[in-house]
């Protein structure tokens, strides 16, 4: 038993470097000791801890807030099994979530995180947030955010805890393998929508790491550069219908700034012979826009040879 | 905000959203919601913690659509109109007939003033054995937020055979002011397109309105639409009504249960629970002296395998100074129907929402013509 634990945990934090890596956190920080600093904090064995830390710590300077750094504390769970039934999948996330806000807790004082800190030399506000990325074996692509919605998280909680599940990880894994494919040998970027206020525009709408807000909003721009165009990519967890589309193609033209000419969207179901129709009635609500615009699935699948 | 901007507004980011959030179209409990949907842990269900953290992400289509376009219509909620109009002979085709004169007349449909625009014209199109014609309207008014600044409504006007009466059934459906009018613009044009083809008796449809009734007769066909139609809709409990004292009949009688209004009472709401025996609309003498302005109706229901409750609210709309009350269309609000049995899919919701519509409208009917002295038997 102490065995497969270990092998899961193992796959658990190769999986969780890797696709990390894919969306741009290059520098993620693992193996950070923390002192516990609050007697409240108690270990399973229920005596008090002495320390304790998050798996792997990420830093950035927000796109959203000129003022803001953000430190993303990461905890990775990783089971071999299915999810099991809500109840006890509800019970492991309270413990999983609780665990990680308590290293919170007493990350924002250790003198470890500091440095690290200094060496990014950060803006004037910290904001410290957590992530669990956790994986189950048998699940594919299932989610289990709606089994978790209705929790009741009891306690004084400061910091906000995203959730990045089997889910929003193959999103992320098959959004960033598809962006991979296309338009090789461009110049790849996410593109950073103003989604904050008080924005200095000088402040660059691009970069190559994914905010952890988009990460987990299931909507991700990337803009590619070649030969001195720009074409705009709207991958979206979103499955085709009339009003989505017209809606994907508002955010893109509004995100597009009149600057891209070429823009292409994403689902993961699209398909023409199924959609088509629809996607050109919605492209004429906006006729008047004489962008070129090309909806295509993520997902490959045979009629993915019809696209383009 | 750039024109551009103002025009696609179909989805918001950033810091309207942020806006829209924090309006009081939405409610603490969704914000939260959404953001445990996505994934996301605040640290309380307050606003002051959510609000920032949705607005930093960018809401799919669909879930913008739950969070907004339900909150809309929770303001806007369908209502419900119907007209007859009597066929000159069994035979007639009156579908053809509607069809060759209408057309020409709905392109000249226009706008009665600049607040709104109508973005979808109405077309005829036949569906199995009825005529339907939708359109829809965008209202502008930048006088109010941001949700305000550009509503999307949409209109309906139905025209289907009733049984095997010779009457036509126009029924009007609408959800805000201007919808209300088109609507009725179109039922004028319908008329007469169909008696132009020489298919019907009148060029005017038959109303239910205010004035169509005595007090006694208004008192009665209320209450004979509690007793359901035995099939998808059983006896219902009137929870709620709203009366008038005719300022012409001042007399009340002598009985202590209606005296003490004399003089005093000049309109009254009663909200309860089962409001059908009470001693106003129990005692058939005390009819005339009181008009019935609006009643709820809370109806259980059974569509196939489906069985809950819905409310419905019958009323005459209150008329503005330069409509007279007799004039006031008699409308029918259906609530969202909740569901005893296991919650079913959207489908399947909708589909008995639509069957409650079509029976309450059926009711409606049937007892408009029990007490209509025109609509004598067609044998």
């Amino acid at each position: 038993m102490g065995e497969t634990s270990k092998t899961s945990g193992e796959i658990g934090e190769a999986l969780a470097e890797r696709i990390t890596r894919k969306i741009g956190w290059e520098n993620t920080i693992g193996n950070i000791s923390v002192d516990c600093v609050k007697k409240s904090h108690k270990s399973i064995t229920g005596k008090s801890r002495t320390t304790h830390g998050a798996d792997r710590v990420f830093i950035y300077d927000s796109p959203f807030h000129e003022d803001q750094t953000t430190v993303v504390h990461i905890s990775v769970k990783n089971s071999l099994n299915s999810a099991p039934a809500v109840g006890t999948l509800r019970t492991q996330f309270k413990k999983h979530f609780l665990e990680l806000h308590e290293a919170i807790e007493c990350s924002i004082f250790s003198v470890n995180i500091k440095n690290q800190l200094d060496a990014h030399s950060p803006r004037s506000r910290i904001s410290h947030v957590g992530l669990l990325i956790w994986h189950f074996k048998d699940i594919g692509n299932r989610s289990i955010r709606e089994d978790l919605k209705a929790i009741e998280l009891t306690g004084s909680l400061n910091h906000p805890v995203y959730l990045l599940e089997n889910s929003r990880l193959e999103f992320l894994f098959a959004v960033m393998t598809d962006s991979d494919k296309r338009m090789i040998g461009s110049e790849s970027r996410f593109h950073y929508p103003e989604l904050g206020e008080n924005l200095n525009p000088g402040d660059p709408r691009r970069g190559n790491i994914l905010p952890l807000e988009l990460a987990a909003s299931g909507i991700i721009p990337i803009v590619k550069f070649m030969n001195q165009k720009s074409t705009l990519f709207i991958y979206a967890d979103q499955k085709f219908s009339g009003d989505a589309y017209k809606k994907l193609l508002n955010y893109a033209l509004l995100i597009g700034h009149d600057l891209v000419l070429d823009i292409w969207i994403g689902m993961p179901d699209y398909d023409v012979s199924i959609h088509g129709e629809s996607a050109n009635i919605a492209r004429l609500s906006f006729k008047d826009r004489t962008e070129t615009i090309t909806p295509f699935s993520y997902l490959p699948t045979l009629t993915s040879l019809l696209e383009g | 905000m750039s024109y551009a901007k103002r025009l696609e507004s179909l989805i918001v980011f950033g810091p309207e959203l942020r806006v829209l959030l924090s309006s009081h179209h939405i409610s603490a409990g969704e914000v939260h919601s959404i953001l445990r949907s996505k994934g996301i842990y605040a640290p309380s269900r307050e606003k002051r913690d959510t609000v920032p953290l949705l607005s930093t992400t960018l809401l799919t289509p669909d879930e913008f659509t739950k969070l907004v376009e339900l909150s809309v219509s929770r303001e806007s909620v369908p209502k419900h109109r119907v007209a007859t109009m009597a066929l000159v002979a069994d035979d007639s085709d009156w579908r053809a007939g509607l069809l060759q004169n209408l057309p020409a007349r709905l392109s000249e449909l226009s706008e009665s003033d600049q607040s709104y625009k109508i973005s979808q014209r109405p077309a005829a199109t036949v569906v199995g054995d009825r005529v339907h014609i939708t359109y829809t309207i965008d209202r502008k008014d930048f006088s109010k937020d941001w949700l305000q600044r550009e509503l999307t409504f949409d209109g309906t006007v139905e025209i289907s055979a009733k049984g095997k009466e010779l009457v036509l059934e126009v029924t009007s459906v609408h959800s805000s002011k201007e919808t209300e009018l088109v609507n009725q613009k179109i039922v004028r044009m319908i008329s007469a397109a169909l008696h132009l083809a020489g298919v019907t008796t009148s060029s005017d449809a038959n109303h239910i309105s205010f004035g169509s009734f005595s007090n006694s007769d208004r008192v009665k066909f209320f209450k004979r639409l509690s007793a359901g139609n035995d099939k998808v809709l059983r006896t219902g409990n009137i929870d709620n009504v709203e009366i008038v004292l005719d300022p012409e009949k001042p007399d009340l009688p002598d009985d202590a249960e209606i005296s003490w209004m004399k003089d005093i009472v000049k309109s009254m709401r009663i909200d309860g629970e089962k409001l059908n025996d009470i001693f106003l609309l129990r005692e058939e003498s005390f009819y005339e002296y009181f008009s019935i302005q609006s009643m709820d109706i809370l109806y259980p229901f059974a569509v196939d395998a489906n069985v809950g409750t819905c409310k419905v609210r019958y009323f005459f709309p209150k008329t503005t100074k330069s409509q007279s009350r007799d004039e006031s269309e008699f409308t029918i609000e259906h609530s969202s129907p909740k569901f005893t049995t296991p919650a079913a899919n959207e489908d399947a919701r909708r589909n008995v929402l639509k069957e409650i519509q079509l029976a309450t409208r059926s009711i409606v009917d049937i007892e408009f013509l029990r007490l209509s002295p025109e609509t004598a038997s067609d044998d």
